[in-house]
């Protein structure tokens, strides 16, 4: 009986609502895109993590130190150079890369900047990249027998000193010592910058160990033969090192375990932002609730009018009600497209700061965004609707 | 014997005020039959109104019945009622009470949607009637856009929308001019020339006796029923 005629109808009632509606719309405009914001941003956020991981491969074990799964732990070193042969010996195990990292002063001309030293061993080089590191834009890779070589990254290379470029043959002095710089590494993705550190100078391990004192590695990356062979490998590298060590004092991690701890930082945060932006949410249900028993109250005599030419309590309620609906939606609408507008104001800052962060404007977001809001319009709009629905139609007629 | 569409049958509407009753009809009955055209009158208070809301079915008695095509309003719920209402009474109404936001064409279509019927049929039909009162070339203009004379045609143009058997008319020049009332009372002789039965509620002589009939009231209760001849 009631066809698209009502929504035709509830769109020329919003299309004359006063100004104060559609300020009342702004609670839900703002919650809407703040969700849309949110999850676009995690979507992009993990999108982009997942491909770090991947380019890492999916055949590689992290051994770090620490006993947790942590963050903070590159000042500890329980890593051993023999280590690596107690690894080395496990089944299935291909290679394994021992990182030396330490910090120190680098200095150039008048510039002193602070560096993160990492030695590798030249001969493992293939794995190095193919775990994603050292992926060369300029000049060459080390060699086993340089010792007063480094490389450095691009970025680092242009934006590190003010006004000044430093480049392949350009000579660096660290702890004292004379470096020369013979390769730019490419870190134009997130990966290969490893999250964003750029300060990081790549030396021989001969060289970590001769100049910085890095005799034992920090952390070792291992390369299985076979990717399903990787859970079987790090409960042998468990084991193994624990029986060393006497204790454990290390964390074994693959890309997946790594990948699945970032996903559950990212899902609480998600979660506690998902609660703020409902609450905004609630506001604007409460908004369009106010909005709806003000329209009610204005539109006394035109109930009064629809209900004496025919209107059935029924079809008033059924009219307010896809008002509000369509008002929760006009505010959703507006909040979905206002949230991928911040969502990729954000990614274009991010991008600007070498860091990509991949939006993708999902339809399944845009549908749910709306949706909500025009079920919260409903459903904000059920009392006032009523009200309507049950007004005297006498009274109304001869409201004041 | 020829059925009444509207009858009412020793109606009382009694309004509680607390410490007071107030009997604003005491024991009214009435018959209004098919092509009439009748007048209700009375001072100020004496319950023309409410008499003219429970014909209509706007309201409900207190005690006592009102019959519409024989079916008492007593037994309809207030959907069922609203529905009968809606196909056998047309209302004109002092303030005009049109929708401000919408076309005189989608005022007029109002009670055509009301009652289910299809898009295309309740435009046709609007235009058509529109055009009947004069105003075919208003059918776009809002109410705002248009003189009160002309507002009134377009109430007029709904009431007569779903082709009711009464036209239900609560002081219909109260608010127009005397050349634009004239107007609308002319059309009203018209519309009761061609069959349409009209009830209305007047307290001004000269206007009331343009119907057939006229009914007194005071004090809630009918104290005279004067009848001339068809003119």
């Amino acid at each position: 009986m009631l066809d698209l005629e009502i929504v035709r109808v509830a769109f020329t009632n919003i299309k004359r609502q006063r100004l104060r509606s559609y300020l009342t719309l702004l609670g839900m405009v703002i919650g809407i895109a703040a969700i849309v914001t949110l999850f676009s941003l995690s979507t992009g956020l993990s999108l982009a993590v997942e491909g770090m991981f991947e380019s890492l491969g999916l055949d590689v074990i992290f051994v770090e130190p620490g006993g947790e799964m942590g963050f903070s732990t590159a000042i500890s070193r329980t890593i051993n150079e023999s280590d690596i042969d107690i690894i080395k010996g496990i089944p299935g195990v291909e290679e394994v890369v021992g990182l030396y990292e330490t910090a120190a002063i680098a200095k150039y001309k008048e510039h002193e900047m602070s560096a993160f030293i990492i030695g590798y061993d030249p001969n493992k080089e293939e794995y190095m990249q193919g775990m994603g590191y050292l992926s060369l834009g300029k000049g060459r890779l080390l060699e086993s027998s340089d010792l007063y070589s480094i490389l450095i990254s691009e970025s680092f290379a242009k934006d590190a000193l003010e006004g000044e470029e430093l480049d392949v043959r350009k000579k660096i002095e660290i702890n004292g010592q004379d470096f020369k710089i013979v390769g730019l590494l490419d870190d134009s993705d997130l990966a290969s910058s490893s999250f964003g550190i750029t300060n990081m100078f790549w030396v021989t391990k001969n060289a970590a160990r001769t100049f910085f004192g890095a005799e034992d590695p920090i952390e070792l990356a291992v390369k299985v033969t076979d990717e399903h062979l990787v859970n079987s490998v790090v409960e042998k590298i468990e084991s193994r090192l624990e029986r060393a060590h006497g204790e454990k004092d290390f964390s074994v991690m693959t890309s997946e375990s790594l990948l699945e701890s970032f996903n559950t930082v990212l899902g609480v945060m998600q979660i506690v932002l998902l609660m703020l932006a409902s609450i905004s949410v609630v506001v604007g249900a409460i908004g369009i609730m106010n909005s709806m028993l003000m329209a009610v109250l204005e539109r006394t005599r035109e109930i009064g009018a629809m209900k004496a030419i025919g209107a059935t309590n029924n079809m008033i309620l059924a009219i307010f009600i896809t008002e509000a609906g369509l008002l929760g939606m006009t505010g959703g609408a507006l909040g979905v497209v206002l949230g991928y507008i911040v969502a990729f104001g954000i990614s274009a800052v991010a991008g600007s700061l070498n860091f990509t962060l991949p939006i993708v404007i999902d339809p399944v977001i845009v549908v749910i965004g709306v949706s909500i809001s025009a079920g919260v319009g409903i459903v904000s709009g059920i009392v006032p609707a009523r009200r309507a629905s049950l007004m005297d139609p006498v009274e109304a007629l001869r409201y004041e | 014997m020829k059925q009444p569409i509207l009858e009412a049958r020793n109606v009382f509407k009694i309004y509680d005020m607390g410490k007071m009753k107030v009997n604003a009809l005491s024991d009214v009955s009435f018959k209004i039959f098919q092509g009439e055209f009748i007048s209700i009158m009375g001072p100020s208070g004496s319950g023309k109104t409410t008499l003219l809301d429970i014909m209509s079915a706007l309201l409900r008695p207190t005690k006592g019945d009102v019959f519409i095509g024989g079916k008492p309003v007593s037994k309809m719920d207030d959907n069922e009622l609203a529905r009968v209402r809606g196909r056998t009474i047309g209302f004109v109404f002092q303030t005009f009470n049109l929708i401000q936001r919408m076309t005189a064409l989608e005022n007029v279509m109002l009670p055509l949607w009301f009652q289910g019927i299809a898009m295309g049929e309740r435009e046709k039909r609007a235009r058509e009637i529109l055009e009947r009162v004069g105003l075919g070339d208003r059918t776009h203009h809002k109410p705002t856009e248009l003189s009160g004379g002309q507002r009134q045609r377009v109430a007029i143009a709904r009431a007569l929308a779903v082709d009711p058997d009464v036209i239900v008319a609560d002081e219909p020049t109260g608010n127009l001019d005397s050349v634009s009332g004239e107007q609308i009372l002319n059309l009203l002789d018209e519309l009761n020339k061609e069959g349409k039965t009209v009830l209305m509620v007047t307290h001004e002589r000269d206007i009331g006796k343009r119907a057939q009939k006229i009914i007194h009231l005071k004090d809630g209760k009918i104290i005279k029923n004067e009848k001339f001849g068809r003119r």
